[in-house]
């Protein structure tokens, strides 16, 4: 199977690797898994109080697909709102990396990657607001 | 069941009067086109050997000189009884068609894991660098207790008692343990 130069290029480079503070208030962190592979992925992101996403990261242990997946979503939503992030769909990665029909699921795997670290955040803001300040 | 075309009682996929073969099913079950019982517990030489017999019924060289229709019956015997072979002696694949009728769960999807079990996989694959005997004794441990479990499902459920729901879902957590023990550091 031909897999894209710009796949292999994101799975030999992988962007933004590493980890944020899962603890801090300003960073969301969504951590899921494909059942079907056994993949799982780690994705989180430091939002500013304006709803622009300052960083993100990732680790992934999967095959180079994900890997790859999870590398361009992260590149995709670095200095970007919320909203465009919550916007993103496994299509838009599925076909800027032309995965074959076979690794569509990894970039299912990166949306929900996504939205899961948003709600994180969300929850965290939340969960803030209705803390009373001392 | 008799012979489609000469109305003999059968006792194999071949009649033994006039040598027509059964039909194949559309929508085979995989257990029964082997002639098997549905059953979680089988030797994989019980599957070897409904294989052998009842491919031997329909290889399709022992329909060279008969009908079109024949010939292509004997093939379609053939791919089904090979599927059958293949998903029924792999544990997993026969836990899993028991389960839902499907050899492995859709490409997305699947049983929703619980966030705990992910986020003790994904430290596991953390410390798997740093330390990989330790994360290997607790893999080993994991896939031990998966295995007992289903063991114990699928006991019951042999006994009529319970059912496979839970199934899918120790199916799921043991493919992330196996993805970890085999791509451990050696």
């Amino acid at each position: 199977m031909a897999y894209s130069d710009k796949l292999i290029e994101h799975y030999e480079n992988p962007r933004n690797m590493g980890s944020l503070d899962k603890n801090a208030e300003d960073v969301g962190t969504g951590l899921v898994g494909a059942p079907a592979c056994g993949d799982v992925m780690k994705l989180q992101l430091k939002i500013n109080d304006d709803g622009i996403i300052e960083d993100a990261k990732f680790k992934t242990f999967g095959c180079g697909s994900a890997i790859a997946s999870s590398s361009l979503v992260t590149e995709m939503v670095k200095g970007k709102s919320i909203d465009f992030a919550e916007g993103i769909k496994n299509t838009m990665i599925a076909e800027e990396l032309a995965l074959p029909p076979v690794k569509i699921h990894c970039s299912v795997l990166a949306e929900d990657a996504i939205k899961a670290a948003i709600a994180d955040y969300r929850k965290k803001q939340a969960e803030r607001a209705a803390t009373p300040s001392e | 069941m008799i012979c489609w075309k000469c109305h003999e009682r059968l006792s194999s996929l071949r009649c033994a009067s006039c040598g027509a073969l059964v039909p194949p099913p559309a929508q085979p079950e995989l257990f029964g086109a082997l002639g098997l019982d549905r059953r979680y517990h089988v030797e994989a030489e019980a599957i070897d050997g409904a294989w052998r017999r009842r491919s031997k019924d329909t290889h399709p060289d022992r329909f060279a000189s008969a009908s079109a229709v024949e010939r292509r019956m004997a093939l379609q015997w053939t791919a089904t009884l090979n599927e059958a072979r293949r998903v029924l002696r792999d544990p997993v694949t026969r836990a899993w068609y028991l389960a839902t009728g499907k050899p492995h769960p859709a490409e997305s999807g699947g049983p929703k894991l619980s966030p705990e079990f992910l986020e003790e996989i994904f430290e596991l694959r953390m410390a798997a660098e740093d330390t990989p005997g330790a994360v290997r004794d607790t893999a080993a441990q994991l896939r031990a207790r998966l295995d007992a479990d289903l063991e114990d499902l699928f006991s019951r459920w042999e006994r009529g008692e319970g059912d496979l729901s839970p199934v899918p879902e120790r199916l799921s957590r043991l493919k992330y343990v196996d993805n970890l023990l085999r791509e451990l550091p050696a």
